[in-house]
């Protein structure tokens, strides 16, 4: 995983909730402990706010003994912690140091000052056990960050944590209801118990007896001496959080209460010769190991720096085995009497062979470390073998190749950031292609280091210079490419690069040339279609002219003949005129109420005169039909009156014009029979029956 | 004076008749009014009643055998309507008074009762018939009421009606484009209703004012049938009037008579006859 400005060194360990690796941390070039949530929290949000928030109260901030954190993150992909150096690694390994009670009661003192400090902040720590400490000497101890898992306040969407064994037995019993400040005491005082005793308060084979029994409080000191301490780990596992000690001052009044005097002046008591700002306790039978502590701390002081500054630049465990080192589980048992180291004027010629085939057996192993390119643990063992004998040519010219090992990194370090941050060749002498060719001088003959930098550099010009390319983008990217090139000037790619460029810029300049070509063909075929068109549009005129003459010779013989038709229309509407007033004479001469014959026979004659003027108009020939069915309607009339001899002659009348006219010859024979029955009737007489 | 009301009936017939030729003339229903005289022989008889006359003892107690005869002379009104064959007669007949006598010489009397007897005979009938058999013979249906009054100079009043329907047919020839002759007959089946009153204490018995029995008082109804034909002669006297005479015989038979007292002894029969002679003008328009 890359995280800016941290270079991920070597893993540390992996729990269930967390992978913890060693960092080099660039700007500073110091060793950080960075700690990965597993994904199972990390891709919750509500866990990686919880950690962002804990993490803001804690950011950069001194809580007592307990680790800094110098910074949280928390990306979709994953949720993170950077703290100092921190080699702790929930490792479950045994107790390997014995502490006195003094030593372990002063732990627990500055413990518990941490937890009220933490607890002041409104945080519980949740994470307190022996493999979340770290004791940089016997008179210190410091404690792991936050157990962000165990104080995130767990709902439904989110797994129950799995709590294993050893988990369990640092745990309070209120676990399942929520831990707060008192249960952070009470894993305190089964640290301290552990710590004193090098076992545990509760052992059981499983979670639910072991709950049982820190319910019941069923724990018993292991020796008689110790037992003064039972009303301090009483107050401390108490199974009720309110009978618990919940903070530094009732944790120092139940200590005094057992016997121990605490004094908050000084970090340690009276008989330490050097004192720091923590708290100290001691009692009557402490003295017997202040001698060695002092010694520990004094020559632990010297190797310290070496320590770190190895972890600082190489993220490997700093320890040694040979390292007077405080770590728990990492510790040997058997101590390393440094004060030798400090003592070497005094050293015997047998003495002498002793150191220097020590001194060579630690240069041959820093060569080994050389060979592994574990240069930070190779320097500090040639400085070993240096401390040991000090003329030890090889070794000094050792130390020399590593001193130079270590300025070749810094410079590497430096271009690879500058890399990282995008400044290839600029800004001038602060960029990557400068610090690498800086670097160029100071490596030896045939170390390609600087060479691959450069070439990194040419090849992020190169990616450059190709994305341009295949947006055609040419020029572009041939600054790309010249920049690359000035880089290395023999750096294939952006060759190969360039050499496309060229073929594709010829290629563009024969299409253009093709195009040009293309152009002038097209424009000399305009030109030719410009000159056709012309001739043709003159020709066009010419007709339209010849059109327009002829047009208005035809407009002049439309005007005559339209002049001609009106007089033709005037005549012809004078005659329709004169038609209709004839035709609308002949029907008041048929209405029905003025038939007679002398109206039918004028009717007639002005169907006659229509007939000379019109041809074939269907009004003369509906005329003619209406005085026909006017001869009908009069013979009718006459037919009712009864007049069925003027019926008849009127009948007789219509027929001479019409023959054929069903109408008046059914009413003809109507009236005939009429006139027959008439007669009959005259002939007729009555003709009745009666009783 | 006594024939003012049949003037006054005839003047109202005509007008009716007038109103009905009117309404007429605006569809194409024809009308014929006519008017006729006739004289009628008219003869009554009823069958003697025997035993009717047994508290008295005239008689050999019967009363005898009467018969009443006159010759009226007759006034008829009437009118035909014609619709496509069919016709609807309307006619009524009223004679003027005529008079005749009944005589009954019995040795119980000191001289013969005679009794003047005066009466009249009303007719109506409607009838609607068809022609038939190409306008040569009709066949008709109608209803008729009859009247035979008289009053007899004794307080007798007598009083014979029938009315009823009747059914007949007729059938002419046409005589050299001059007329035609035609024959009738009809038959109906009538109701009577017979009426005598007896007032005159001769044939009265009894002791007291309110004691008197008039054992000849009739009112009795019966069955009667009646039957009338007879031959007609019509021809035309101009364009809108012709004339008719014919010759009708009739008869109406009352049996099965049932008086309203059961003890009353009427006649077993009652008969009248009458033969007519009638001289109808028709008016055509």
């Amino acid at each position: 995983m890359n995280i800016p400005g941290y270079q991920l060194g070597r893993e540390i360990s992996i729990g269930e909730y967390c992978s913890v690796y060693n960092a080099l941390e660039i700007e500073s070039s110091k060793t950080v402990t960075i700690k990965f949530f597993q994904p199972q929290l990390s891709s919750n949000p509500e866990f990686c706010r919880h950690v962002n928030t804990t993490s803001q109260l804690l950011l950069n901030k001194s809580i007592g003994n307990i680790i800094s954190i110098k910074k949280a993150e928390w990306d979709p992909e994953s949720c993170y912690l950077i703290t100092d150096y921190f080699p702790c690694a929930q490792n479950q390994q045994p107790l390997q140091t014995e502490f006195t009670i003094d030593e372990v009661l002063n732990f627990g003192l500055q413990l518990a000052n941490s937890l009220s400090k933490l607890h002041a902040l409104g945080l519980v720590h949740g994470g307190v056990s022996t493999s979340n400490l770290v004791f940089p000497n016997l008179s210190q101890v410091t404690l792991g960050i936050v157990s962000f898992q165990r104080t995130f306040k767990q709902d439904s969407s989110v797994p129950a944590l799995p709590v294993s064994m050893h988990e369990a037995s640092y745990i309070a019993p209120e676990f399942a209801t929520g831990l707060d400040a008192r249960s952070d005491f009470y894993s305190l005082g089964v640290v301290l118990f552990e710590l004193l005793f090098r076992k545990k308060p509760f052992i059981a084979g499983d979670i639910q007896q072991l709950q049982i029994k820190k319910e019941q409080m069923q724990y018993q000191v292991p020796d008689a001496f110790s037992k003064r301490l039972n009303p301090l780990f009483d107050k401390l596992l108490a199974a009720d959080p309110d009978q618990r000690i919940n903070n530094a001052s009732d944790y120092i009044e139940v200590i005094e209460q057992c016997g121990y005097k605490i004094d908050n002046s000084s970090s340690y008591s009276e008989d330490f010769s050097t004192s720091t700002e923590q708290d100290s306790i001691h009692s009557p039978s402490t003295g017997k190991r202040h001698n060695k502590n002092i010694i520990i701390f004094s020559a632990a002081a010297g190797l310290l720096m070496i320590v770190i500054l190895s972890f600082f630049m190489f993220g490997n465990q700093p320890i040694d085995e040979k390292t007077k080192s405080t770590r728990i589980g990492a510790i040997p048992s058997s101590e390393v009497d440094l004060t030798t180291l400090n003592n070497s004027e005094n050293i015997t010629p047998i003495a002498q062979t002793e150191n220097k085939d020590k001194a060579n057996e630690l240069y041959q192993k820093s060569l080994q470390h050389i060979s592994q390119n574990n240069y930070g643990a190779a320097l500090m063992t040639i400085n070993n073998a240096l401390k040991e004998h000090p003329g030890h040519a090889d070794a000094l010219k050792i130390k020399v190749e590593i001193e130079h090992e270590f300025e070749i990194r810094a410079y590497l370090s430096r271009a690879e950031k500058l890399l990282q941050a995008g400044k290839l060749t600029r800004p001038e002498n602060d960029n990557a292609f400068h610090t690498y060719t800086q670097l160029t001088s100071l490596l030896p003959d045939g170390d390609t280091r600087a060479r691959e930098g450069m070439e990194k550099i040419a090849g992020k010009y190169y990616r450059l210079a190709n994305d341009l390319v295949l947006k055609k983008q040419f020029d572009n990217a041939r600054q790309y490419i010249t920049t690359g090139l000035s880089v290395i000037a023999d750096y294939e790619p952006l060759k190969q690069l360039d050499l496309y460029i060229r073929q594709e810029e010829a290629k563009q300049l024969a299409l253009e040339e093709q195009e040009q070509q293309h152009q002038q063909k097209l424009k000399a075929d305009r030109i030719n279609r410009q000159k056709a068109a012309a001739q043709e549009l003159q020709r066009q005129q010419q007709f339209i002219e010849k059109n327009k003459l002829a047009a208005l010779e035809r407009e002049q013989a439309l005007k005559i003949q339209q002049q001609k038709e009106l007089q033709k229309n005037i005549q012809l509407q004078q005659k329709r005129r004169k038609i209709d007033d004839l035709l609308s004479n002949a029907r008041n001469l048929l209405r029905p109420d003025q038939l007679s014959h002398q109206s039918l026979n004028s009717s007639l004659e002005i169907h006659n005169e229509l007939t000379t003027l019109t041809q074939q108009d269907s009004r003369v020939s509906n005329l003619f039909e209406q005085i026909i069915n006017s001869y009908s309607v009069l013979a009718r009339n006459q037919k009712e009156i009864p007049n069925l001899a003027e019926a008849l002659t009127t009948i007789d009348l219509g027929l001479a014009l019409d023959r054929n006219n069903t109408n008046l010859r059914n009413l003809k024979n109507d009236i005939q029979q009429l006139i027959s029955e008439a007669e009959n009737k005259q002939q007729e007489v009555p003709f009745i029956g009666t009783f | 004076m006594k024939h003012i009301p049949y003037f006054t009936a005839s003047l109202l017939m005509a007008t009716s008749l007038f109103a009905v030729f009117e309404s007429a003339q605006a569809s194409d229903i024809s009308f014929t009014p006519r008017a006729s005289i006739s004289l009628t022989s008219y003869k009554f008889s009823q069958t003697a009643r025997v035993g009717a006359l047994a508290n008295t003892g005239i008689n050999g107690n019967d009363f005898p055998e009467i018969t009443f005869e006159v010759t009226f002379k007759t006034l008829g009104l009437g009118g035909t309507f014609f619709k496509d064959g069919y016709y609807l007669d309307l006619s009524a007949q009223k004679s003027a008074d005529e008079e005749d006598s009944f005589t009954l010489d019995d040795p119980l009397f000191s001289q013969p009762f005679v009794e003047n007897f005066k009466g009249d005979r009303q007719d109506t009938a409607i009838t609607l018939g068809k022609k038939i058999l190409d306008n040569k013979g009709t066949v008709y249906i109608g209803y008729k009421t009859g009247k035979s009054e008289a009053s007899g100079d004794q307080g007798q009043h007598l009083s014979f009606k029938e009315k009823g329907f009747f059914v007949g047919a007729n059938y002419g020839w046409a005589v050299s484009n001059s007329g035609k002759l035609s024959v009738n007959i009809a038959f109906a089946n009538l109701n009577g209703d017979l009426t005598e009153d007896v007032t005159n204490p001769l044939f009265a018995t009894g002791t007291g004012p309110n004691d008197i029995v008039a054992p000849l008082d009739i009112n009795a109804t019966s069955d009667a049938q009646g039957l009338s034909y007879g031959v007609s002669w019509a021809s035309r006297l101009s364009s809108n009037l012709s004339y008719s005479v014919s010759i009708d015989a009739k008869k109406y038979t009352f049996d099965n008579v049932k008086d309203s007292n059961p003890a009353t002894i009427t006649s077993k029969e009652f008969e009248e006859q009458l033969l007519s002679a009638m001289l109808s003008i028709y008016f055509q328009f």
